[in-house]
């Protein structure tokens, strides 16, 4: 009987496992890690950021300059035909582009001294900015631009790309800020579209686009302009297409910034 | 699949996360997210992820309405990171 019992392997679960107490320490590690990184966002935040952008700075002048000289190299492989050509419409369109702009300029200066007669004369000051990185590289719809409060930034200033709006800078640090764009998800702003004395709240969608909701009585026509509501309209973009179906009494205006953000390189931001 | 000594600080893991954190300046960033996930079931406790999405938070995120703490990055990757772990403890990895 001893001989039998010696020779029987013990085969069950030990009343001690081990087997759960492998996900106890990456869990601690993790809120560890949060906890500093909370530490930093909330405390240090200048500190911590301003660390980043000294280290991205030379990192993105260098991608800038790669992507410059490999866009340029790509051109070597275009036919001379091709870039006649192309060279020929770009001219045609400049030419249209110049006696445009003689026009915008008389009315713009015409605008201005009726403004100055009037009593109103906002003098505003802006600053150029260079786009250190674009929306497209992240699920955030920001723009990160290489003056901050060095320059008179502040949180608040409205950036623009000629007469239009693009957005607002939401964070500034020593010699860098963060700007949203108007057209982010979940971002919404007080415009009235084209002539109509009816402001409305226009929703950004992403990647420079709006929709606003307007009585379906209010004549709205494709290309008409939206602007900001005040005695210094600014632009945000122009009438894509207008959505009405029979049972509504409302229609739904798309519009978006008549530039492409992502191929943007310089912006202005307001300091007022 | 697993690589050896995946749980230590070996050469490849360095260049790894040096090529990442490359990647987050220059690379488009749904690709490094991507490389981050494969890395987290390459190697054990591959804390690098967190780190690298701090950093992503840190260069481009801003408060907005919809999350008022510019963590979204830092928030998905410790849910990665954990769910990773659980994940590599069921399958034969």
């Amino acid at each position: 009987m001893t001989k039998c019992c010696s020779a029987t392997k013990m085969n069950y679960l030990l009343r001690n496992s081990r087997r759960g107490s492998g996900l106890r320490k990456p869990i601690i590690n993790v809120l560890v890690v949060l906890a500093l990184a909370g530490f930093f966002y909330f405390f240090a935040p200048r500190l911590a950021n301003q660390s980043l952008y000294a280290f991205a700075r030379p990192i993105w002048s260098a991608r800038d300059y790669v992507t410059g000289l490999l866009a340029n190299l790509k051109s070597l492989f275009s036919s001379k035909e091709t870039l006649a050509a192309q060279n020929l419409s770009l001219e045609r369109k400049l030419k249209e582009a110049r006696v445009a702009l003689l026009d915008l300029d008389a009315y713009r200066k015409e605008n201005d001294e009726l403004k100055r007669l009037l009593g109103r004369n906002p003098a505003e000051k802006k600053v150029l900015a260079l786009i250190l990185a674009k929306p497209n590289r992240s699920l955030y719809d920001t723009l990160v631009l290489d003056v901050g409060a060095n320059q008179g930034v502040k949180e608040g200033d409205k950036v623009y790309y000629g007469d239009f709006v693009i957005g607002a800078v939401r964070a500034v640090y020593a010699g860098y800020s963060k700007a949203v764009l108007a057209s982010s998800a979940g971002e919404t702003l007080t415009v009235r579209i084209a002539t109509s004395s009816i402001d409305t709240e226009a929703a950004g969608r992403g990647g420079g686009n709006f929709i606003a909701k307007l009585p379906k009585e209010i004549p709205i026509k494709l290309g008409d302009l939206i602007k900001s509501v005040g005695p210094e309209p600014r632009f945000f973009g122009a009438v894509e297409d207008i959505e009405r179906t029979e049972t509504s009494s409302f229609q739904f205006v798309l519009f978006k910034l008549p530039v492409n953000i992502n191929t943007l390189e310089w912006v202005e931001v307001s300091l007022n | 699949m697993k690589i050896e000594n995946s749980g230590k600080f070996t050469k490849q893991r360095i260049v790894l996360d040096a090529i990442l954190i490359l990647g987050v300046f220059v690379a488009p960033l749904w690709l490094v997210c991507l490389a981050a996930i494969v890395c987290l079931f390459l190697f054990d406790n591959f804390y690098e992820s967190i780190f690298l999405a701090i950093m992503i938070d840190g260069l481009y995120g801003a408060p907005s309405r919809f999350f008022p703490i510019a963590a979204i990055y830092t928030v998905t990757a410790s849910v990665l990171f954990i769910a990773a772990v659980l994940l590599k403890k069921h399958l034969r990895f």
